[in-house]
C-alpha cells in the first residue's frame, strides 16, 4: 500500500452502542467521577491533599464506556496510572527546570513503560505528563503523588467500576485481573 | 482444507451491533484476528483429532491375487476411485487406483479414462481384453504408504499434500488394515466441528 493511499483509511466506523449501554456509561461516570470530587472539594477541602486529577476523565471513559477494552481493565487501569505517576515524578525530580525534556520524557517513558508491562491504559500518558506540568501543589506532593491521588483515585474507580458495571445482566466487569 | 474465512465489513458490522457494550476494536483488527484465530484452531483441532475418530471403518479392500474384473468390480460397489491391496493375514502391501489401472489400458502414464476409451474406439488399441488376467498384486502401487489409527488428521494432511494421494489406508498397531481416510473423511470432521 501506497503512503498516501494508507491516509485513506480501509474500512467504516464501528455501530453506534444502544441506549442502554449509554445510560449506564454515564451513571458509572457520574458516581465514579462523583466519589472523588467530592472527597476532593469537600472532605479534602481544608488539607492539602487531593484526590482527583484530570486524567482520571480520560479513565472514566474506559472503566465505564468500555468497559470490554483491555485498556480499561483493572491491570491496566490501577498499574497504567501507577507506573505512569512514578516515572512523572521521577522525570520531573531529574529535570524541574527542562518543562520540555521532562514532560516528553515522562509522557514516553510512561507509554514504554506500560506497553512493557501489559498495563496499557492511554490515561496513564495524562498523569505522567500532570506530574510535570501540574500546579504547585501536585509538586509538592513528590513521590506521594503516586499513592495519593493516582494509585488511591485509580483503585476507588475500580471498586466502583466493579459494583456499577456489574449491575446490569448483560454488562460484566472485568474481563480478567491479571 | 480451507485455512482462511472471508468476512466482510458488513459481516463484522452486524455482528458488533449484536454484542452489548462498546467493542473496542477495528473492523480490519478483527478480521486479521478472526484469520489467524481460525488458523491455529483449524491446526489444533487436526493436531487433536486421531485418525481413528474419522476414518471409513468398511474397507473395501482386493487381494493380491484378486482379477482386473474383481478390482473393477470392487471399485464400482463402492463408487470409490481406489483400493487398498491385503495379503492374507489382512496386512496392506500395496494400493490399487483408476491411475494404476488406466496406466495398464493406455499403455501410457497417465492417460486419462477419455483418452483410453478414445483409443479403444478409434485407434484400435483397446488393452481391455489383454489386461483382464492381471492381478492387483501386479499392477498395484507399492510399498503402500498408510498411517496408524493413532496417527493425528494433521499427519494425513501432511501426506495427501506431501504425496499428491486422495486416499489412506490406516492400520492398528499389528500392521492390519482397520480403515481408510480420504480427503472428504477430513472434510466432514471439519464441518462436524463447525456444528457443535
Amino acid at each position: 500500500m501506497k503512503y498516501f493511499q494508507k491516509m485513506k483509511g480501509v474500512t467504516i466506523s464501528p455501530p453506534r452502542v444502544s441506549l442502554f449501554e449509554i445510560i449506564w456509561s454515564w451513571l458509572g461516570a457520574f458516581l465514579g467521577i462523583g466519589v472523588l470530587s467530592y472527597c476532593h472539594f469537600n472532605l479534602l477541602a481544608t488539607t492539602d491533599m487531593l484526590m482527583i486529577i484530570g486524567s482520571f476523565g480520560a479513565s472514566a471513559v474506559l472503566v465505564y464506556g468500555a468497559i470490554r477494552s483491555p485498556l480499561a481493565q483493572p491491570r491496566n487501569l490501577v498499574g497504567g496510572h501507577v507506573i505512569s505517576a512514578l516515572i512523572g515524578v521521577t522525570c520531573y525530580k531529574l529535570f524541574p527546570d527542562q518543562p520540555w525534556l521532562a514532560s516528553s520524557l515522562a509522557v514516553a517513558t510512561a507509554i514504554a513503560a506500560m506497553h512493557a508491562t501489559k498495563t496499557l491504559h492511554p490515561p496513564g500518558g495524562a498523569t505522567a505528563l500532570i506530574a510535570v506540568i501540574g500546579s504547585a501543589e501536585i509538586h509538592a506532593l513528590g513521590y506521594l503523588y503516586v499513592v495519593i491521588p493516582v494509585g488511591i483515585g485509580a483503585l476507588a474507580m475500580l471498586v466502583i467500576a466493579l459494583f456499577i458495571n456489574n449491575i446490569p445482566a448483560k454488562r460484566r466487569y472485568p474481563e480478567f485481573w491479571l | 482444507m480451507k485455512d482462511k474465512m472471508d468476512i466482510s465489513d458488513q459481516d463484522v458490522y452486524e455482528a458488533m451491533q449484536e454484542i452489548e457494550g462498546y467493542l473496542d476494536i477495528s473492523m480490519s483488527d478483527f478480521r486479521e484476528l478472526y484469520e489467524h484465530t481460525y488458523r491455529h484452531a483449524v491446526k489444533r483441532l487436526l493436531h487433536s483429532t486421531r485418525l481413528e475418530e474419522i476414518m471409513t471403518v468398511d474397507v473395501i479392500s482386493v487381494t493380491e491375487q484378486a482379477d482386473m474384473p474383481g478390482i473393477i468390480k470392487a471399485m464400482a460397489s463402492g463408487s470409490i476411485s481406489g483400493l487398498p491391496v491385503v495379503d492374507t493375514r489382512n496386512h496392506v502391501v500395496g494400493v490399487v487406483s483408476e491411475k494404476d489401472i488406466f496406466r495398464q489400458l493406455g499403455g501410457e502414464k497417465d492417460m486419462g479414462f477419455w483418452d483410453i476409451l478414445t483409443n479403444c474406439m478409434t485407434v484400435n488399441k483397446c488393452l481391455l481384453r489383454s489386461v483382464a488376467g492381471q492381478t492387483a498384486g501386479e499392477i498395484m502401487s507399492s510399498p503402500a504408504v498408510t498411517l496408524k489409527v493413532d496417527d493425528s488428521a494433521q499427519d494425513a494432511v501432511r501426506l495427501f499434500k506431501g504425496k499428491a494421494i486422495n486416499r489412506l489406508p490406516v492400520v492398528d498397531n499389528k500392521n492390519v488394515l482397520a480403515g481408510i481416510v480420504t480427503r472428504t473423511d477430513l472434510l466432514h470432521a471439519h464441518l462436524n466441528i463447525d456444528e457443535q
